[in-house]
């Protein structure tokens, strides 16, 4: 899959690019703004990350430039700037999401993953199946090797975000964001808590662990052997 | 900024002071004089028909006394304007009753037979061009020799009277105009030194710089009317000085938080790099840096947060809400942690609420955070909400936690104030965590929302902070 990089900040777009194509991407970077206007009206790419100030031509220019020119292309946003009146303009400008730096690079690649799976036709699913736990999301149950887990409502929907997106290293601000509606950032560590009480059900008792802490990232769902 | 209220005139006060005493001064004097002039000729008016009126009465005496004769009367009068009563000029005719001429004391000057008003009638003045003014009477006379009805006219030489009041008048307007300038220019000079106190005011508030907040205007140095405004501005000054220090020390506060994480990460990668080591090693050092980023990260986060909450143009999406579905939400997302700590977290009553709801839910995780953590095994938090004064909201976040030492009390909402930071009791029970931004916020919010916080609190009993929403209809 094909990104554009439009970032004039050497060590960002250095590791940025490399991140994502770690990931699975192949990245082409433009360091000017009026460089990454061409470069995305004459190739293709599955998504642009745009940063906002930049040389010659800002992310703003760009974005309005493109979309007057009937261009769909999926555009993530970057800036260094947190106020609201620009997070504000960009979205009406037709950008899709919005970071503010400093961001988790693991976030980065998480809205990324949104937006692109954002148009595909996903399957209505109803059940996951990863190694020997099951969930049934219409019946709201899980169980680990035919035994069933006895979850509360946000336990269950907190295991099946993770299984959802399992490989995806998932932050505790999307996870709060998503499981409680939390959309800031706060001190408390009770999105650790209530994953170390998800274990405690789900993992514990079980020889293979299925949730795994990535320190200092996030927590990731993965059946990789421990 | 325009203040309602303020004086539109542009004039300097000096201008208005001097205008408005010489306008006083002008209206006294000048009322004064005119009535001082009008007096004397009034006077002057009269006494002078007294006289002409008498002379004529006593010429007529004489006409009509049988015993006097005639050539004595006209001998007494032929002269030019000799007259017998007083040393002043009379000028006297006689006119028979067909109006010829019977006799005339001989005057160049002489006034005209029909300028004199008719016989009986009050007397008139007459001016000659260029020579004497005249008050003229005129009376009949029954001449007791001949029983012949002759006209006696009577003329005054006034000349005298008038000169007089003009130079009266002459006078006066010197007077006049002279006390127009010495009072003008005594204004002047009053008006200068009843604002000295005003420009040395001025001289001192220019002095003070920003590194010298803490000098004072001092009240009682300065005349009763500026007072008021010396102290006023001490007030601000003082203000200023206290949101100064406040900036002073949140700046060293904000350094010294970014310092620390900031050392450890430099410490941290300097000794990695000291020599090899094994790829754990390695991963162990980026996971301890990853930390750090996620709390400056959050720091900075926080910070601009509480700026942009400063500034009252922030965007509010406010909207009527239900403060117990708002409160579950909060409750929902800690319910893990209060179950961990084996504490009853619990929402009791049922408002109405005019809030932002993703600001109010900040507020209140602050708050649950914060009594979560202070509140002791077994123990309970409860969140309370209420209708309030005014058709306003009222939440209570109460625990029965250590609760908290009165002389932090009035501190608590201040950033990076923690208790524990400050003295080694609270350091003891209470453990420190986080960068102490989290009530502030919750005051940042409040101001935001025009509301209000209060805390109160009881060693060992626990500590309750309630918010107060305004309604929808009260709230700026």
């Amino acid at each position: 899959m094909r990104v554009l990089l439009v970032e004039d900040e050497p060590k960002t777009a250095a590791f940025v690019r490399r991140g994502l194509e770690e990931n699975g991407f192949s990245v082409v970077v433009a360091a000017r703004g009026d460089e990454g206007l061409s470069l995305a009206r004459t190739e293709l790419f599955a998504v642009i990350i745009l940063d906002i100030s930049l040389p010659v031509l800002d992310g703003f220019s760009i974005l309005a430039a493109l979309r007057q020119s009937g261009s769909a292309v999926p555009v993530l946003c970057l800036t260094a700037r947190d106020a609201v009146v620009e997070r504000v303009k960009g979205l009406e400008l037709g950008a899709d999401d919005y970071l503010v730096k400093p961001f988790s690079f693991s976030e980065l690649l998480a809205r990324l993953r949104t937006i692109l799976r954002r148009g595909t036709i996903t399957s209505i699913e109803r059940n996951i199946k990863v190694a020997d736990l099951e969930i049934d999301l219409s019946r709201m149950r899980a169980s680990r090797g035919g035994q069933r887990l006895d979850l509360t409502a946000k336990e269950f929907n907190l295991l099946a975000l993770l299984a959802r997106r399992q490989g995806e290293v998932l932050s505790r601000t999307v996870i709060a964001e998503e499981v409680w509606d939390v959309n800031f950032d706060s001190e408390t560590n009770v999105v650790e808590v209530a994953i170390r009480r998800l274990r405690k059900k789900m993992d514990d008792p079980f020889a293979q662990k299925l949730v795994h802490t990535v320190r200092g990232v996030g927590y990731v769902f993965d059946s990789r052997p421990t | 900024m325009t203040q309602s209220g303020e004086i539109k005139s542009p004039w300097s006060m000096t201008t208005r002071l001097v205008g408005l005493q010489v306008l006083a001064v002008a209206l006294l004097i000048g009322s004064a004089l005119f009535f001082v002039l009008r007096t004397v000729a009034s006077h002057l008016d009269t006494d002078d028909r007294e006289i002409v009126d008498q002379q004529a009465a006593l010429l007529r005496k004489w006409f009509e006394d049988p015993h006097i004769e005639i050539s004595d009367i006209m001998k007494q009068i032929s002269g030019p304007l000799g007259g017998p009563v007083t040393e002043q000029f009379f000028f006297v005719r006689i006119l028979d009753s067909r109006g010829k001429v019977l006799h005339e004391s001989g005057n160049a000057d002489a006034p005209p037979i029909d300028a004199f008003p008719a016989p009986a009638n009050p007397a008139t003045y007459w001016k000659v061009d260029g020579g004497p003014h005249f008050l003229m009477t005129a009376v009949w006379v029954e001449v007791s020799a001949n029983r012949q009805k002759v006209q006696l006219q009577v003329a005054f030489d006034v000349t005298d009277d008038f000169t007089l009041i003009r130079n009266i008048g002459q006078s006066t307007s010197l007077v006049f105009v002279v006390a127009l300038l010495v009072s003008a220019g005594l204004a002047l000079l009053n008006s200068r030194s009843a604002l000295r106190p005003l420009r040395s005011l001025t001289d001192s508030a220019a002095r003070i710089q920003a590194s010298q907040l803490s000098t004072r205007l001092d009240a009682t140095a300065w005349p009763v009317e500026l007072t008021p405004l010396a102290r006023e501005f001490d007030a601000m000054l003082g203000r200023l000085d206290t949101s100064f220090r406040r900036l002073a020390r949140f700046s060293s506060d904000l350094s010294h938080e970014l310092r620390t994480p900031i050392n450890n990460l430099r410490g941290e990668a300097e000794v990695a790099l000291i020599r090899p080591r094994s790829v754990e090693e390695y991963r162990a050092v980026l996971e301890s840096s990853l930390e750090e980023y996620t709390r400056i990260t959050r720091l900075i986060d926080t910070l601009l947060f509480i700026a942009k909450a400063d500034q009252p143009e922030s965007g509010l999406r406010r909207q009527q809400l239900d403060a117990a579905i708002e409160c579950n939400a909060v409750v929902d997302f800690f319910e893990p942690a209060s179950a961990e700590r084996g504490l009853t977290l619990l929402v009791r009553g049922k408002a109405p609420i005019y809030c932002d709801s993703m600001l109010f839910r900040r507020a209140l995780s602050n708050l649950v955070d914060n009594a979560l953590r202070y509140t002791p095994r077994g123990g309970h938090v409860d969140l309370t909400v209420r209708s309030g004064a005014k058709g306003g909201t009222e939440v209570e976040v109460s625990d029965s936690g250590a609760g908290i030492a009165a002389k932090h009390l009035p501190h608590i909402f201040e950033r990076f104030y923690q208790a524990a930071k400050e003295d080694a009791d609270a350091a003891a029970t209470t453990p420190r965590s986080g960068f102490g931004l989290g009530l502030a916020i919750v005051k940042s919010i409040m101001e935001l929302h025009g509301g209000s916080v209060a805390v109160s609190s009881a060693p060992e009993q626990g500590t309750t902070i309630s918010l107060f929403f305004p309604a929808a209809t009260q709230a700026i």
